[in-house]
């Protein structure tokens, strides 16, 4: 068999250039095989990790959000949908959940435009017990120490834990107090200007009445408010609840809304600091502010601008080179909503006017950051994000009372039907959808199933021009040596003999094509994945793990399918070859 | 030994179909050949020279009559049968010499070794040494000069100690020096190794260095002399 074998190898060389291509063409076939299961495998295994990389069963998110957090992060800030964070408490009223964590995600867009910066605010208690394998890293590394006196400096070889958690500081709403005595919560963002029509007067020179305008400071605020229609309210009484002055509607529907009125008009009370609205941005008038003994408005804010500590993913931070202790500076693009005044022309009237326009418009911002720790590598998304406290997210991303989502874990999966079937009948839960994780497995299992068929049609494409490619080659190989297989039949050769000839040259061919296919799928590898990670980004979710995986079982199967490719695409030119009556294939020479 | 009949035929006929015409290129052929003995075919060409090679070499199926080959009736032999035949017990030798153009010279020898399934490959050495070959051994063919090559293929046909040694124009492409020194191997080897040598030929000079001389034309025998040397 060794001769043959010989044999078989010599005849190959001979045709080089040819051989050559068939085991190229057979090469591609394999790496095309190869790659492809090793996607199919890794992408399975990227996924299973992101998944169950969660740590919670369910997440609640608002309706209509995206529930794939990574496609979020891939589409944009402006697929997001947020929910306000007494729903928390209202949920947890729900006898199946056994534990439950807050999270607000908020992607940054880079100030290159080039990708995102993935923020995650979360409450580290709950956070780190729903997800455990959230572990600071461990392992030699260098640390920046500052020194508290002199504020220098210092590098520090450390072998130990990366450094720790953040610690969770308590962060207090801004509170505005109001001549009338009540106070608003909320989240202070700026200071505004605005003219505002205090009268009408005489114009002693025209004769005409005109609008008595004057400047008017505000602070602008952001608190859960919500606008109600005065034909709805019934009566308005001002309470003592607690210790804090409130107003109290009594609507028609014999409901009673809690709050601060913020303004009145001859249609609306829009109201302020009321449970279950959406944090909406309000402009407070500072003559309505009551002021301090020195003149100032009454106005506290909780920003003490103490440095806020931030936990990073570890390929965050080693793609940063970011130690612990450093202080970091990240820089983004944000979009921020800006007053312009536009001038336009009346075409009737021919008048121009100048009109009030909000724009969006991009904004280079900075925020600053202690690094504080490092995470272990997890081999999910989170090992790219950034965490901080999720009240400090609020404050600093202007998400006062704003999640993405509430990750839980149910006492029993299996209730999990009847928890949904709860949570969608109660009223107030209304602006909610449950995201089973196992749902969102499914339905990205199922997409890329689908893709799977698709490709794979292409491989068995590929495999199948292969064969002819190889059969075609030996063919020929055997027409050509019509007169060499002759005279060895002549000197004796069986059919067999003649058979295994031909047949082990497809198998060489097959053979090499393999280890070259298989060469160029792992040393291309990492090519291919950052190829279909492209191509999938922009369709959507790709999983933060490797996803393509070569395992053992895929090389040593694609190998063997290249074996039987060469058996299958051998047998009928060596069954030619075998058939060939001697005298006749000698005579065919002449 | 001397004297046994190794090859016996009785009105051996082969006709061949080409189309709807038959040509019948042997059409009765009585003949008998013994152990060691030296036999040269001569005759002009379609005399019938290589259908009878082919026949008795068992390449081709007779038509009618009846061919013994080594007291083995080949009548009823199937194409199996025959290639055991050829394999173990008959030599070929051709024109063109026919060498396996990627192997050496010594693997073209080895070669039928192979087909046999034996093993022991040193009487292959042994024979390319004994056609003068030993320091070309591990030639390719086309490093070699035609006699060279035709001395290849005479070991090559006695790799598997064959009974019988059918050549067929074996001088054919070669000068007249090598084609006489291919001549004294055959008598040489012949007698070394007892062999029955059956060569056609046109050569007139070589062909009466046999010890027997048939002369076929149109398919029958003209005249079968034995050559007194």
């Amino acid at each position: 068999m060794r001769k043959f074998f010989n044999l078989a190898y010599k005849n190959l060389y001979r045709r080089k250039i040819r051989s050559m291509l068939t085991i190229g063409g057979v090469g591609v076939a394999v790496a095309v095989l190869v790659s492809l299961l090793g996607f199919n495998s890794g992408y399975r295994i990227a996924l299973e990790k992101d998944v169950s990389g969660m740590g919670y069963q369910v997440l609640i998110t608002a309706k209509g959000c995206p529930y794939e957090l990574a496609t979020v992060a891939l589409s944009g800030t402006g697929a997001l949908r947020y929910l306000t964070d007494d729903t928390i408490a209202k949920v947890k009223q729900d006898k199946e959940i056994a534990e439950l964590t807050p999270m607000l995600m908020n992607p940054l867009i880079k100030e290159n435009g080039n990708g995102f910066y993935t923020f995650w605010g979360i409450d580290k208690d709950s956070y780190t017990k729903l997800r455990p394998m959230m572990q600071i890293a461990k392992g030699k590394h260098k640390e920046r120490i500052t020194d508290p006196s002199s504020g220098k400096e210092t590098e520090k070889e450390i072998d130990g834990p990366m450094g720790r958690w953040f610690k969770t500081r308590e962060i207090k709403a801004d509170e505005i107090y109001l001549k009338n005595g009540k106070v608003l919560k909320g989240l202070i963002t700026g200071e505004g200007k605005y003219e505002k029509v205090v009268g009408t007067e005489l114009d002693p020179v025209s004769g005409d009445f005109v609008q008595k305008k004057k400047m008017v400071s505000t602070v602008k605020v952001m608190l859960p408010s919500r606008v109600y229609n005065k034909i709805d309210v019934e009566s308005v009484k001002t309470a003592k609840i607690g210790e804090e002055l409130k107003d109290e509607l009594y609507l028609k529907d014999g409901s009673k809304i809690t709050g601060v009125i913020l303004n009145e008009t001859k249609d609306v009370y829009n109201v302020g600091d009321v449970e279950l609205a959406y944090p909406n941005s309000e402009e407070i008038d500072l003559e309505q502010v009551a002021v301090e003994a020195n003149g100032s408005p009454k106005i506290i804010k909780y920003d003490k601008g103490e440095e806020i500590e931030l936990v990073m993913g570890w390929e965050a931070a080693q793609t940063g080179f970011v130690q612990v202790g450093q202080k970091l500076a990240i820089n983004v693009k944000e979009m921020a909503r800006e007053k312009v005044k536009e001038k336009i022309t009346d075409p009737v009237s021919g008048k121009s006017k100048e009109i009030e326009k909000e724009i969006e418009k991009p904004v280079s911002t900075s925020y600053t950051f202690r690094v504080v720790g490092i995470l272990e590598k997890g081999g999910g998304q989170d090992d790219g994000s950034y965490f901080i406290q999720i009240e400090e997210a609020q404050r600093i991303f202007r998400k006062y009372k704003m999640l993405t989502g509430i990750g839980v874990r149910l006492n029993n999966l299996a209730q999990l039907p009847l928890f949904t079937d709860r949570i969608y009948n109660r009223k107030e839960l209304g602006e909610t959808q449950i995201v089973s994780l196992a749902e969102v497995k499914g339905t990205i299992l199922n997409l890329v199933q689908t893709a799977k068929i698709l490709v794979m049609s292409v491989a068995f494409i590929a495999i199948l021009v292969a064969l002819i490619g190889v059969m075609n080659t030996i063919l020929m190989s055997v027409f050509e040596r019509t007169q060499e297989i002759g005279i060895m039949k002549a000197i004796g050769a069986s059919r067999m003999d003649i058979f295994k000839l031909i047949w082990l040259e497809t198998i060489v061919i097959c053979v090499f094509g393999g280890i070259l296919g298989t060469i160029i799928a792992v040393v291309g590898g990492s090519f291919i994945e950052k190829l279909i990670r492209a191509v999938m980004s922009r369709a959507g979710y790709v999983p933060a793990g490797q996803i393509i995986n070569f395992t053992p079982g895929i090389i040593i199967g694609s190998f063997v399918g290249a074996i039987v490719l060469g058996i299958l695409s051998g047998i009928w030119p060596a069954y030619r070859a075998a058939k060939m009556r001697p005298i006749e294939a000698i005579r065919s020479g002449e | 030994m001397e004297n046994t009949q190794v090859i016996n035929t009785k009105g051996l006929k082969k006709v061949y179909r080409l189309y709807a015409e038959e040509i019948a290129a042997l059409k009765g052929i009585d003949l008998s050949i013994n152990k060691g003995e030296f036999v040269s075919i001569m005759g002009p060409s379609g005399a019938g020279k290589t259908t009878f090679l082919n026949l008795v070499g068992c390449l081709d199926h007779i038509t009618s009559g009846d061919l013994t080959v080594l007291g083995k009736n080949l009548n009823s032999f199937d194409d199996s049968r025959m290639r055991d035949l050829r394999l173990h017990h008959l030599g070929f030798v051709f024109q063109e010499f026919f060498l396996v153009k990627e192997l050496t010279a010594l693997e073209n020898v080895e070669l039928p070794m192979l087909f046999a399934d034996n093993k022991d490959l040193s009487w292959a050495k042994h024979l390319i040494e004994r056609v003068g070959l030993g320091k070309r051994m591990n030639h390719l063919p086309k490093e070699m000069s035609g006699g060279e090559m035709q001395r290849v293929a005479i070991a090559r046909a006695l790799a598997n100690k064959p009974d019988i040694v059918l050549a067929d124009e074996p001088t054919g492409n070669l000068d007249t020096k090598n084609a006489q020194s291919i001549y004294d191997l055959f008598r040489e080897l012949g007698k070394e190794e007892n062999l029955t040598i059956i060569a056609a030929t046109h050569n007139v000079k070589l062909a009466y260095q046999a010890d027997r001389v048939v002369h076929l034309r149109e398919g029958r025998i003209e005249k079968d002399e034995i050559v007194k040397h």
